[in-house]
């Protein structure tokens, strides 16, 4: 565990990941409140990767739940499986055959077959999903559920009460408390609201677009080999580019990626054609090249905003008028 | 540091930052464990244990410093730098007359705020035991208006006295015959630092109106906040809207839920039933029901002329807050010409959304024209109504340039399950020049006047 907020920092940097105060505090804070985390922000800043870095920096095995909707107990937490209890009973039909051969009755039957239960009801026929292998780990695990705002809110609920004691009952094994509690992240893009319950018993970390010093410092330790002039070419355009009024804004993992497409493209730094020839790697959509490729050429930000207020404006005016008239 | 902890959640509550006591007690926890000394770690610790919504960092970042920043003077201009040596000395003097007059009079206060006014700043601190001195503070919870409490407070403290005095010095600099261009320079620096001063007053009472603000007051501007006619809506109440939204939401949740529960209990559903009891060996030991989905299927279509913007951007916003709730939406808008905004929400917020969806429509004349937006309607985006949508019309019924085609609203009608109109304006205003609402009306299976937020949360409720 992490024993000051420095050593979070420290820890992170040598895997790769460099976290501000906030990320750091917050880190600490719920290694030490052994409260889950929160962490929500627009894709791509990395908030995934947190949780990764995490889990190397304290030598933790990383278990990820991925939600998505219609996510439910049997794909997040644990399922009987019963293909192979079937295919056992198969196999054992003559040993169940023997065992009930000694018993005269009925009754007498059933109850020698019921005091086998337990092995066909045991750990062996049980499939752990992430929440119950984090539980059972018998080290300390990072427990990693991404994109909670895509489950439903019933999961939502659910989890709620797995995540306040960290146990599950089973009703045919009883109760299982957890041996170490895992370090939790959640993780939302905040497509939608998530319950006031579920954030109360969380620590919230938000994790937006990083500055240009930061980016910077990452794009340097993510991409070996990236000159340095490239890496401050790289990082300033693309923190330009976020001003603009773009369908989607290239995050940091879009930085990163662009920055290695020009390092294996050996491009020592940047001019217009390469970036006209490489900003598909940064933007997602044509009308936002576009946009970029004009903002590039006007070196000011998207020009049809001023005339689209103008026409607004007309717009309203035009529309009092008539109704005083 | 505990008190403090407790009057800046108290301030945050008063600023609507919903913080509960088991917060409040994880950021007393996380403060022991991060230590007080370093401010950065204070406020990223407090950050992460109180506040839970993006929209609240604001409302945090503003009011931190003023609960645990360093409470230094701010920086103040040094009046008379501009003054010849002789003047300068002439003022010198006489400003040392009155400031040991003021000292034999033992008005302490008054010397201290012409020293601050020329260039010994106050601390907050400083300036709100004076305020409480002179029992100065005004009662913020009685919703008293800033600019008000602000005049009694700075009179309560003898500030008009205090500047009488320096200018009545100024003056008598001016009549021994200095540079009157150097005196107003003078002036000018000493009006800054009043300024500078009546700021720092404001911060004291704008922390005093938060932290009085009491849940009955809330309760109040919640309820104004629900009477209010959507024309007197500004983008800034955004965020209060989504609180409210947020408990109507709920409500419909549970509401929907169990609606949904009792839907399941009826025709078994064999096709789920076989595959479910495949592990059985086909022995059917667990039912299957059919699932019956009854959340509606929504196509809105919103004027978003001038006068119904405002209107049409909270009808977006609450259908969007509900989303869960909702099978599937489709928004459109209106004026000129229609326009298909779905894309806009699915890649912005809805409360981005719907400032840039106005600029989606393009072309035609600068008048509405709900005719033949409709007849485009039907040609362009007749896939977007089937007989499973409730199609809702958010708008007054204006066409500015001709009368809307009944064959339309019947078309329309029976291609969708229902086809609902929620109007802003009374019905008495429904015959005025180019209002076609008393035609379109009997062509609507409702309609609803949705002035108020009160009135359109009731009008999406009825949609379940």
């Amino acid at each position: 565990m992490f024993g000051t907020i420095t050593s979070v920092r420290e820890h992170l940097a040598r895997h790769h990941y460099i976290a501000n105060e906030h990320i750091a505090t917050t880190l600490f804070l719920a290694s030490k409140l052994q409260k889950p985390i929160l962490a929500e922000g627009p894709a791509g800043t990395g908030k995934t990767e947190l949780a990764k870095a995490t889990a190397a920096a304290l030598d933790y095995e990383l278990i990820r739940l991925q939600c998505y909707e219609g996510i439910d107990e049997a794909r997040a937490l644990y399922e009987w499986e019963y293909a192979k209890q079937l295919l056992y009973t198969q196999l054992l039909r003559e040993r169940v055959g023997g065992m009930v051969q000694t018993a005269t009755t009925l009754a007498g039957a059933a109850d020698a077959i019921a005091r086998e239960e337990n092995v066909f009801f045991s750990e062996r026929f049980l499939l752990a999903r992430p929440l119950l292998k984090a539980i059972t780990s018998p080290k300390p695990v990072v427990l990693l559920i991404d994109e909670i705002d895509r489950a439903d809110a019933e999961f939502e609920a659910f989890l709620l009460e797995i995540l306040s004691d960290f146990q599950v009952s089973i009703p045919e094994l009883g109760t299982i408390k957890a041996v170490h509690r895992p370090l939790v992240f959640l993780t939302s893009n905040d497509t939608r609201e998530l319950s006031e319950a579920l954030k109360r018993r969380c620590l919230f970390l938000y994790v937006g677009y990083p500055d240009a010093e930061a980016e910077l410092a990452v794009v340097n330790l993510r991409v070996p080999g990236v000159p340095p002039k490239l890496a401050q070419q790289v990082v300033d355009l693309v923190q330009q580019l976020r001003t603009v009024d773009l369908r989607k804004i290239p995050s940091m993992s879009e930085t990163i990626d662009w920055a290695r497409a020009l390092v294996e493209l050996n491009v020592r730094h940047l001019d217009r054609s390469t970036i006209d020839t490489t900003l598909n790697v940064l933007l997602k959509y044509e009308s936002d090249v576009q946009k970029a490729k004009r903002m590039l050429q006007s070196g000011s930000e998207g020009d049809d905003e001023p005339r689209m207020r103008r026409e607004r404006d007309r717009d309203r005016d035009r529309d009092r008028d008539r109704r005083r008239s | 540091m505990d008190e403090r902890l407790v009057a800046f959640v108290r301030a945050l509550r008063g600023r609507d930052v919903r913080i509960s006591l088991a917060e409040s007690i994880d950021a007393l926890r996380a403060l022991e464990l991060g230590g007080v000394t370093d401010k950065q770690v204070v406020q990223a610790a407090l950050r992460a244990t109180l506040v839970k919504d993006v929209q609240d960092m604001a409302v945090y970042d503003e009011l931190f410093p003023q609960y645990f920043g360093v409470d230094a003077p701010p920086p103040m201009q040094q009046p008379g730098g501009g003054l010849d040596d002789d003047a300068a000395q002439q003022f010198e003097q006489m400003l040392q007359e009155l400031l040991d007059m003021l000292d034999e009079l033992s008005e302490e206060d008054i010397k201290r705020l012409i020293e601050a006014m020329m260039g010994q700043g106050m601390t907050r601190r400083d300036l709100r035991e004076m305020l409480e001195r002179h029992d100065a503070m005004p009662d913020m919870s009685q919703g008293m208006p800033l600019s008000w409490a602000m005049r009694e407070a700075s009179e309560g403290i003898g500030m008009r006295q205090a500047n009488e005095l320096l200018q009545q010095l100024m003056e008598k600099l001016r009549q021994m015959g200095y540079d009157p261009a150097q005196i107003k320079a003078m002036e000018r620096e000493v009006r800054d630092n009043r300024a500078t001063l009546a700021q720092q007053m404001a911060e004291i009472l704008q922390q005093e109106q938060g932290a009085g603000r009491d849940d009955r007051e809330r309760e109040r501007d919640r309820d104004e906040l629900l009477d209010r006619p959507f024309d007197q809506f500004s983008f800034e109440d955004v965020p209060n809207f989504r609180r409210e939204v947020a408990k109507l939401a709920a409500r419909l949740r549970s509401q929907a839920a169990l609606r949904m529960k009792r839907a399941q209990h009826g025709t078994p559903d064999i096709r789920r039933t076989v595959r479910a009891n495949l592990r059985y060996q086909g022995v059917p030991m667990e039912l299957r029901y059919r699932r019956r989905d009854l959340r509606p299927k929504l196509t809105v279509i919103c004027d978003v002329s001038g006068s119904m913007r405002a209107a049409a951007a909270f009808m977006l916003l609450l259908v969007y807050a509900l989303q869960d709730q909702i099978k599937r939406t489709r928004p459109f808008v209106y004026y000129r010409t229609i326009a298909d905004v779905t894309r806009d929400f699915q890649e912005l917020r809805p409360e981005a959304a719907v400032r840039v969806i106005p600029d989606r429509i393009q072309g035609g004349p600068y008048q509405t024209s709900l005719g033949s937006c409709l007849t485009t309607f039907l040609n362009d985006h007749a896939g977007a109504v089937d007989r499973n949508t409730t199609v809702i019309f958010m708008g007054d019924g204006d066409d500015h340039r001709g009368i809307p085609r009944i064959e339309d609203f019947q078309a329309l009608r029976r291609r969708a399950h229902k086809v609902l109109w929620f109007n802003p304006e009374p019905q008495w205003r429904w015959y005025r020049e180019d209002n076609y609402m008393h035609l379109i009306a009997p062509h609507c299976d409702g309609v609803h006047v949705v002035s108020t937020l009160r009135e359109l949360s009731a009008a999406v409720v009825d949609l379940y």
